[in-house]
């Protein structure tokens, strides 16, 4: 593969022979999203070493390595959404705008970065089922929540009017710099830190999200660096097993552990050595640190699962 | 027409010609296949399934980077036509080959011929078994 790219180049440039060399600089090794680690660990794969001294350049500084997964993935709000509204409205009934597409998240306020409703072309993605579990979840743990009302999203509430009067009730606004303090909030972890697990599913993965994890894996066709672990009902597993062979598959081939009817957080006896943790849950996230005395790197499904494909956030 | 043409990197495409100045595919090209150099001429322009018609790629060598990026994710020009050996582009073209198996053609011409392809409004090239270094052909496509 190394010789199929070297000779290739050396074709076009027209040169007629390869010479010794006593050490090499390898360019273009910045982060360009997912085609140069897939370039690199297929070399590493194979067994590849460097024969020379070697240098290259990078965009991480790796003796202070900054986490990516401290900037939220935009397409991972809702648990961070939920994390806030549960700060905010407590044990209240809280009533979210801008969600469903009616428009965007009213209210006086806002600062320069911007209503999280219309953080996307002013349009927000209409929530899944997942997506609200995600948020109501959050909102349980971090505030008192047990019921809330969407606007456009949850059937009593197509208008605000529905649930409540919205010239009385207090507004608040919530932006990306919000989102980015619940992030920080979220995440304990020292910047140094190692991981030692993900934790997925909390609460339980539906059948949607276990292929979810299984198609990203699939698609590395690596085995991850660091364990996954995944709660779901006992249903689901057998669902996906039943339904999906081949996404079972890649759960098992990749090493998957699938926790059934509990939450990895409440096993702490069975996880003594675990230090860091990263986690797509807010909730997880929430209770992590109390119930295990972990720390926690809180990033999306995606951002978990290439962590544990490369070995660290 | 048809244009004499040396294979830099080997694949088979058609598209609609896209005139370009030299452009730097890093911080050059986005993720999603467009210009976004706020000083190059041509930004905004989607270069998504383009014959891409420029003398040379500029800028970054991390430039091959990128365009294997956009080439594994399918956002990448159907084919290119350069007047240089640019070693940048076809590197891309190569890695993204080894990766995925997508193999984007990138053939070289003479200067002139270069400013006659521009005209052309849809170019193809069919060099996907000629190896780098050899002989193929740019030929004005007409879309059926």
């Amino acid at each position: 593969m190394a010789m199929r790219v070297v000779t290739g180049v050396a074709r076009v440039t027209g040169a007629t022979e390869l010479i010794d060399v006593k050490c090499v600089h390898i360019d273009s090794c910045l982060f360009h999203r997912r085609s140069g680690i897939d370039f690199v660990g297929k070399l590493v794969d194979a067994g590849a070493r460097v024969r020379v001294p070697t240098t290259n350049v990078g965009s991480v500084n790796l003796r202070r390595p900054e986490r990516p997964a401290r900037s939220p993935d935009m397409e991972h709000v809702n648990p961070l959404l939920g994390y806030l509204v549960g700060q905010i409205a407590g044990t209240g009934v809280p009533v979210l705008t801008g969600l469903g597409g009616v428009d965007g998240v009213r209210g006086a306020g806002a600062d320069d970065a911007g209503p999280v409703g219309s953080s996307r072309a002013g349009a927000a993605a209409v929530p899944t089922e997942d997506d609200l579990k995600a948020l109501g979840a959050a909102a349980a743990s971090s505030g008192g929540v047990a019921l809330f009302h969407i606007e456009g999203v949850t059937p009593e509430c197509g208008r605000l009017s529905d649930v409540c009067d919205p010239a009385t009730i207090p507004t608040t606004v919530l932006t990306t710099a919000d989102l980015v303090r619940a992030q920080n909030e979220l995440t304990t972890a020292t910047p140094h830190a190692c991981l030692d697990a993900i934790c997925l599913g909390t609460p339980h993965a539906s059948l949607a999200q276990l292929r979810r994890i299984a198609r990203r894996l699939r698609d590395h066709d690596r085995t991850p660096r660091i364990p996954i672990w995944v709660n779901t009902g006992r249903y689901t597993a057998d669902a996906l097993a039943a339904d999906h062979p081949a996404d079972h598959a890649a759960l098992v081939s990749a090493g998957v552990r699938v926790v059934t009817d509990t939450c990895t957080y409440l096993l702490p006896r069975l996880h003594f050595d675990w230090r860091v943790i990263m986690t797509d849950s807010a909730k997880w996230a929430h209770y992590g640190p109390g119930t295990m005395g972990v720390q926690v790197v809180f990033a999306s499904l995606e951002q978990c699962v290439q962590a544990a494909l490369e070995g660290g956030p | 027409m048809i244009v004499r043409a040396r294979v830099l990197h080997p694949g088979r495409g058609c598209g609609p010609t896209t005139a370009l100045a030299p452009v730097s595919f890093w911080g050059g090209v986005g993720a999603d296949g467009t210009v976004v150099d706020v000083h190059h001429p041509a930004h905004g322009t989607s270069l998504v399934g383009r014959a891409l018609v420029m003398e040379t790629s500029k800028g970054s060598s991390s430039g091959s980077s990128v365009l294997a990026e956009l080439i594994t994710t399918g956002r990448a020009p159907s084919l290119i036509v350069v007047s240089e050996p640019d070693s940048v582009l076809v590197s891309g073209c190569l890695a993204a080959a080894e990766i995925s198996g997508d193999r984007l053609p990138v053939v070289q011409v003479t200067p002139a011929d270069l400013r006659r392809l521009v005209v052309s409004p849809a170019l193809a090239v069919d060099c996907a078994r000629v190896p780098i270094g050899e002989l193929t052909a740019v030929e004005e496509w007409v879309p059926d």
